[in-house]
């Protein structure tokens, strides 16, 4: 703020006095008057002493050059964006045009037909909204009078939260003071229990959600409970008031109830994972429709939302817009909510750490994506406080995950351990050490199921990180495993082949490794999911992901076959699973690897093979790998080896002859190298359509999915919709082909598009991590 | 190379012409500049902000001039070592006038910011542009940026946006990895 200040007397603007010496006293006093105010009038207070400082700050400014910046060290952009303009009308929030007022009259006392209550009920659900898809309170439900009065001053108990503030009897009928009072107490105290939802647990100020309540209270103190009833007392009131024409009555019935249901919905006083949370929401649902059939009858009473509102909530914000959602808008996020809520109550059916993993993941696949309160709650049904999906530790969990996936009945998970009290017993050495184990990877862990509870953007930016942190848990993991072979006995695999003649099973650093390459391919499919990748990179980055799931089956067949013999049946048919679904992704991205390489090598996808003026292919592949480049293992290959491995021309030099103005050139026929590769990529995705085939299959027990196997299965269904169009497209291409020769080059043959590429995503996209070109035939 | 990097500087309307800002004349061209950048956000960025790269990094800034000196075009950034680590150029703003958009006169004016940042050293060179401003994604994209991640609801009219990045030297991408957060708090 007081950069501006300066700037301004610099430019020989100097505001007057008052704005000056207001600027300082912060929020109550960002009312700037017009000009012709006496200067010193607002300052009032008893704790402030004014002092004319003009003489001397015009002197001070009188010594910098137009455009100097006096700034210290610590004036960042971040500050210098902060700054505002005083007397700019769009950064000055107090500013006044000529003749206008300062704040909007509306009386909220005066006497409403029904049609009117209804309407500001239903506007203010659609602000409500507003606010749960991440705009600011100031621009939603605060620009609302009755709010505002009920909540300024901040109301000592529920019963000071009304709209009459002062005790004298205020005019005004029950549709105002029972009804629309109830309907606006449930909708704060609502607001209360989200906005404590979602402040509890990880989300993206701005990006996800807003938590600024501008000194406001949002009845924090008063219990659910007591709002309860006042909501079932309006409904009392209205359910005995003939006079009400029967379906207005209904309607306004309908809103009473609903607040009231959402209210419950919301409430988590009786435990977050109550078991009769769900059907809260379930009921939420239910009356949700008659909300929306009803909504015709509500007339909309603009002159009681206002804008000027926020300027008496943030003086040093410039003044912003109303964000405006239709009721058809609202209704549909509602629902959407109410629905996202009640499922996310099924992670609760404890099937194993890998079956809860693929729950989030399914969960979060879904287009639109659940919004940030749904995302929250997940977040709390996973780990609240040290209970883990509502009856595990975290201890026990973290053992259970290691039992899936490496460990089928070893001695290193036995809970018989326990027990033991004797310290040279090597059970007992094994408790301590897995001890540490666990407290050192207990926190990552759970990072990956924070992780991809996040909006997609972040989700990608958020596993970027976390991979360099399973690097080195699997390093400090390969040392226990080493540590721990004396206590559990273990015995080598004897194969002549290995190094040293021997293998070992390295439980801990396996587990890792194979959670480390599950985020690996999640960043890469994301990638595709987020554009991030351009058309020319499609080919390479398909082959990344071809790389990180041929990794896969390395830790996955370590597993250790020293433990009972029920648990490794399990370990073993889920092993099985887990190449056989690491082997399709494979095909499948080898397919579109060579697919998109036979498409770079033959210039018939606009490629950038030609010189960048500041670039080169070495120093995009450098970017592009860059979560990569610091992990240990699996080593990043450089670019050239890149470029040899995944079939593509080096980027420094062009494709062609050609130059790559012209990619279409008539003249440039497929090399048997190129068209090598249309056969592999027609015999990769053949596999692949088995292999998925084959998974599209499993039960929802072998493929952990029996609380998310619709929508695990409807994925799989797109992944297979994916396969079978790209293996047509391979076999138009191949044919196309064909026709070369006589005159005609590859691209009078053919013609592709690709789905980012038009613009129009769903257009032959099956799958976001799938981009399948289409080939047309000329 | 030209259908590469924008076109060829005769290609570009002659009467133009194209130089660094000069900071002892902020009262004649600053009101121009400021006026032509906010036609195209919501919300103006207060002048602190121009004064923040024009007071540092003044030459960093080039302008497009008509024959008459009105402000056809503008790019505005700034280079400094980023958290410690490597030396990033980061373009802040950049708007063409509309009537004389599609000419490669912003190509030429980011080039210009760019061969600077290069003389001087610069790692690497980022910024971020709305998911759907295609014309600046085909801009960047041709001059070799590359897209490295998107953030979400970035802009304050809830649009989000892709971050681009330029490597100039290998050494950029062997510096620590670190997720920068956006360098200018966003307005459009
Ligand atoms: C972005 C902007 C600066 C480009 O200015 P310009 O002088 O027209 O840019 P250039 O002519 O150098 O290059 C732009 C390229 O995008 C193309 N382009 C322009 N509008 C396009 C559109 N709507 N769709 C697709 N491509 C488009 C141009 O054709 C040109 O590519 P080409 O040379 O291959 O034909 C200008 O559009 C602008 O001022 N926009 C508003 C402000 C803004 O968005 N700033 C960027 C913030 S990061």
């Amino acid at each position: 703020m007081s950069e501006s200040r300066i700037d301004r007397a610099v430019n020989g603007a100097m505001p007057p006095l008052h704005e000056l010496s207001l600027a300082d006293k912060g929020e109550e006093t960002a009312h700037h008057q017009s000009q012709a105010q006496s200067p010193l009038r607002m300052i009032s207070s008893a704790a402030t002493a004014a002092k004319d400082i003009t003489a001397k700050f015009r002197a001070a400014a009188s010594a910098l050059e137009t455009g100097q910046l006096v700034k210290d060290a610590y004036f960042t952009l971040f500050e210098s964006v902060g700054a505002l303009e005083i007397m700019d009308p769009k950064m000055d929030s107090g500013y006044l045009k000529p003749g206008e007022a300062l704040e909007d009259e509306y009386d909220v006392l005066q006497n409403l037909p029904p049609e009117e209550v209804l309407g500001i009920m239903d506007q203010l659900l659609c602000y409500e909204m507003a606010w749960y898809m991440g705009n600011p309170l100031s621009q939603t439900l605060f620009t609302s009078f009755y709010l505002d009065r009920m909540l300024w001053p901040q109301p000592k108990s529920l019963e000071d939260a009304k709209f009459d503030r002062d005790k004298r009897a205020a005019p005004g009928n029950g549709l105002i003071h029972v009804l629309l009072r109830a309907y606006c107490v449930g909708l704060i105290k609502t607001c209360d229990l989200a906005h404590r939802t979602i402040g509890g647990e990880q989300y993206y100020e701005e990006e996800d959600f807003v938590t600024n309540l501008y000194h406001r209270n949002l009845l924090t103190d008063v219990q659910t409970a007591e709002v309860k009833i006042v909501l079932e007392e309006a409904i009392c009131w209205l359910e005995a008031e003939f006079a009400l024409h029967e379906a207005l009555k209904t309607a306004l019935l309908s809103r009473l109830r609903f607040r009231k249901a959402f209210l419950v919905a919301l409430d988590f006083e009786q435990g977050i994972t109550d078991a009769q949370r769900p059907s809260g929401w379930e009921h939420c649902s239910e009356i949700l429709p008659t909300l929306h059939e009803t909504r015709h009858l509500g007339a909309v009473v603009e002159q009681s939302f206002s804008g000027k509102i926020q300027r008496r909530l943030a003086s040093s914000v410039p003044p912003r817009p109303i964000v405006t959602i239709s009721f058809d808008e609202a209704c549909t996020f509602l629902g959407r909510l109410c629905t996202h809520s009640k499922e996310a109550y099924s992670i609760l059916q404890y099937d194993g750490p890998s079956c809860a993993m693929n729950y989030v993941w399914y969960f979060q696949a879904r287009q639109p994506q659940p919004s940030v309160y749904t995302r929250c709650l997940l977040q709390s049904l996973i780990l609240h406080y040290t209970i883990v999906l509502d009856q595990r530790s975290i201890k026990r969990f973290v053992f259970d995950s290691l039992q899936e996936i490496v460990l089928p009945g070893s001695i290193m998970i036995d809970p018989a351990n326990d027990d033991v009290e004797a310290p040279q017993d090597p059970r007992f050495q094994i408790v301590q050490k897995m001890n540490v184990f666990i407290s050192r990877v207990a926190d990552s862990y759970f990072e990956i199921f924070r992780a991809i509870c996040m909006n997609r953007s972040r989700m990608r930016r958020m596993l970027c990180h976390l991979i360099i942190e399973w690097d080195n848990i699997q390093l400090e993991a390969e040392a226990m495993d080493t540590d721990l072979r004396d206590l559990t006995k273990e015995q080598p695999v004897v194969d002549p082949k290995a190094v040293g003649g021997e293998i070992w099973a390295f439980p801990l650093s396996s587990w890792a490794f194979y959670l480390k390459l599950q985020q690996m391919e999640w960043i890469v499919h994301l990638g595709f999911e987020l554009d991030i990748y351009r058309v020319d990179e499609l080919g390479g980055m398909y082959w990344q992901v071809s790389s990180a799931s041929g990794e896969h089956s390395n830790p996955a067949s370590r597993a250790n076959t020293h433990g009972k013999r029920e648990a490794i049946n399990n370990c073993f048919t889920w092993i099985d699973f887990a190449m056989l679904q690491a082997s399709a992704t494979q095909s499948l991205a080898d397919g579109l690897s060579c697919f998109f390489a036979f498409f770079a090598n033959t210039s018939i996808l606009p490629a950038p093979y030609g010189q960048f003026p500041y670039s080169n292919g070495s120093l995009r592949y450098a970017l592009r790998m860059r979560p990569f480049l610091g992990l240990s293992i699996p080593e990043v290959p450089n670019y050239a080896q890149f470029a040899a491995l995944a079939s593509l021309p080096l980027a420094d030099v062009p494709a062609t002859s050609k130059s790559a103005t012209k990619p279409h050139s008539a003249s440039n026929n497929p090399t048997a190298e190129a068209l090598a590769l249309l056969d592999s990529a027609a015999e990769a995705l053949r596999n692949a359509r088995k292999e998925w085939e084959a998974i599209s299959k499993a039960s929802p027990k072998i493929a952990r999915t029996t609380n998310c196997d619709d929508w695990w299965r409807a994925d799989v269904k797109n992944v297979l919709r994916a396969c079978i169009a790209a293996n047509i497209a391979v076999g138009t291409a191949k044919k196309a082909v064909a026709g070369v020769g006589k005159g005609k080059g590859v691209t009078d043959v053919l013609r592709v598009v690709v789905g980012a590429e038009d613009g129009d995503k769903s257009k032959g996209g099956y799958h976001a991590f799938w981009v399948v070109p289409k080939v047309i035939a000329l | 190379m030209s259908h590469l990097t924008g076109l060829a500087p005769s290609d570009l309307p002659s009467e133009l012409r194209f130089l660094q800002y000069p900071s002892s004349k902020e009262s004649t061209y600053l009101p121009a500049i400021r006026q032509l950048i906010s036609n195209d956000l919501s919300e103006p960025y207060s002048i602190c902000v121009y004064r923040y790269f024009l007071y540092q990094w003044g030459d960093l800034c080039f302008m497009a001039l008509d024959a008459d000196d009105k402000l056809i075009g503008v790019v505005i950034s700034k280079l400094e070592a980023h958290r410690g680590g490597p030396m990033r150029g980061y373009i802040a703003m950049l708007a063409v006038r509309e009537e004389y958009r599609g000419k490669g006169i912003a190509t030429r004016l980011v080039r210009m910011a760019i061969d600077i940042m290069i003389e001087r050293d610069a790692d690497e060179i980022a910024l971020e542009t709305e998911v759907t401003n295609t014309a600046a994604m085909k801009l960047y994209e041709r001059l070799g940026f590359l897209r490295s991640k998107r953030l979400h609801r970035y802009y304050l009219n809830g649009n989000s946006a892709f971050r681009f990045v330029l490597y100039i030297k290998e050494s950029a991408a062997t510096l620590r990895y670190e997720d920068y957060d956006p360098e200018l708090p966003p307005s459009a």
